[in-house]
């Protein structure tokens, strides 16, 4: 099944690099939110197999976009990897709570990015 | 000896003179001293108050001075990252354009374009200090924040004295502040959220939970 990941980043400099690092690594379908509240809407319309979101962002912040995401009957199973600069024990354990799949701590290289998609996918796959 | 005795009425006289001078003084500054004394009264606890702002402030004041070093810091590591990259990605571009001129082949044309596209991956990676520095700007904000809202509640408790307004006035004024002023350093402290001091975590660690 060929991979369409959403980018969800409230800053347009770290979607940019999320995207081209994606665009690099081989994954050329992907798709852009600026924060949870528009990724959700995008997530509803379906389409979206892979989430990659930052948690500080204005409107719907990250934690709460994968709270909801889990919640959801219909898309709960969504790979999720949270790219922040959020880097304190407490907080990952919190996103860990709330179910993300990964965290990558600000600032990542693409070798990270590429092994903890493909680490999730990999889950993912034996999961099935 | 009459000019002695009027001496002494004449002395007697200015003496009364005096005492009612510092009569009518004592009438005057009697009050202030009641107000002075309710002041000294009331602001004890409130330099006790001060002391605690000033050094609560004081113990928060190097957690912004950090985030403003390590933003020096990212900001320093980052630049000279990318002028590196840049460097050598020019360098590299130059042979490339003599020896495409030249026709001459060293073979290592596919090598030099690899690694320009390293160097262009790298600085790209590297741009992301400016999300980075954004948020650690956000935290500086906070540290300052915390320490204007202690100072704000320092003046308002000041402002709750039961001391005579005017005497209050001119001691906000010496201060530098007006009724106005606080006014709005209070409406602004309203629309500010608190935050808190964490412990860090490695991506290492983060890896060992997922694994
Ligand atoms: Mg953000």
């Amino acid at each position: 099944m060929e991979l369409t990941i959403l980018v969800v980043d409230d800053s347009p400099t770290m979607r940019r690099i999320i995207c081209n690092t994606l665009d690099r690594l081989g994954y050329k379908n992907h798709v852009e939110a600026e924060n949870g509240q528009q990724a959700w809407e995008l997530i509803q319309k379906g389409g979206i197999n892979f989430l990659l979101t930052d948690w500080n962002m204005p409107e719907m912040n990250g934690l709460e976009l994968v709270t909801t995401i889990r919640r959801s009957p219909a898309h709960k199973d969504l790979p999720i990897i949270m790219i922040t600069t959020k880097g304190m024990t407490e907080e990952v354990l919190e996103a860990v709570k709330a179910g993300v799949n990964n965290y990558i701590v600000k600032p990542f290289t693409p070798e990270v990015l590429e092994e903890k998609i493909k680490a999730v996918l990999a889950k993912m796959a034996v999961a099935r | 000896m009459e000019k002695n005795g009027q001496n002494v009425q004449q002395q007697v006289l200015e003496r009364i003179e005096q005492l009612k001078h510092l009569f009518l003084l004592g009438q005057e500054i009697l009050p202030f001293l009641e107000q002075l004394f309710i002041f000294l009264k009331e602001i004890a606890p409130l330099m006790s108050e001060l002391s605690r702002s000033v050094f609560e402030g004081s113990l928060r004041m190097p957690e912004a001075t950090n985030e403003i070093e390590s933003i020096h810091a990212k900001t320093s590591d980052a630049t000279f990252r990318i002028l590196a990259r840049t460097e050598q990605l020019l360098a590299d571009l130059e042979t490339l354009r003599m020896e495409l001129a030249s026709g001459e082949n060293t073979g290592q044309w596919a090598e030099k374009v690899d690694r320009a596209h390293e160097a262009v991956m790298d600085i790209m990676t590297s741009l992301q200090f400016h999300d980075i520095v954004t948020q650690k700007l956000a935290a500086v904000r906070d540290v300052l924040t915390r320490v204007q809202n202690q100072l704000i509640e320092l003046f308002e408790s000041f402002h709750r004295l039961e001391i005579d307004s005017n005497l209050k006035r001119n001691l906000m004024a010496a201060m530098g502040i007006t009724e106005e002023e606080l006014q709005r350093l209070v409406a602004l402290r309203n629309h500010q959220p608190a935050a808190k001091p964490e412990v860090s975590i490695s991506q290492a660690d983060i890896d060992a939970l997922f694994a």
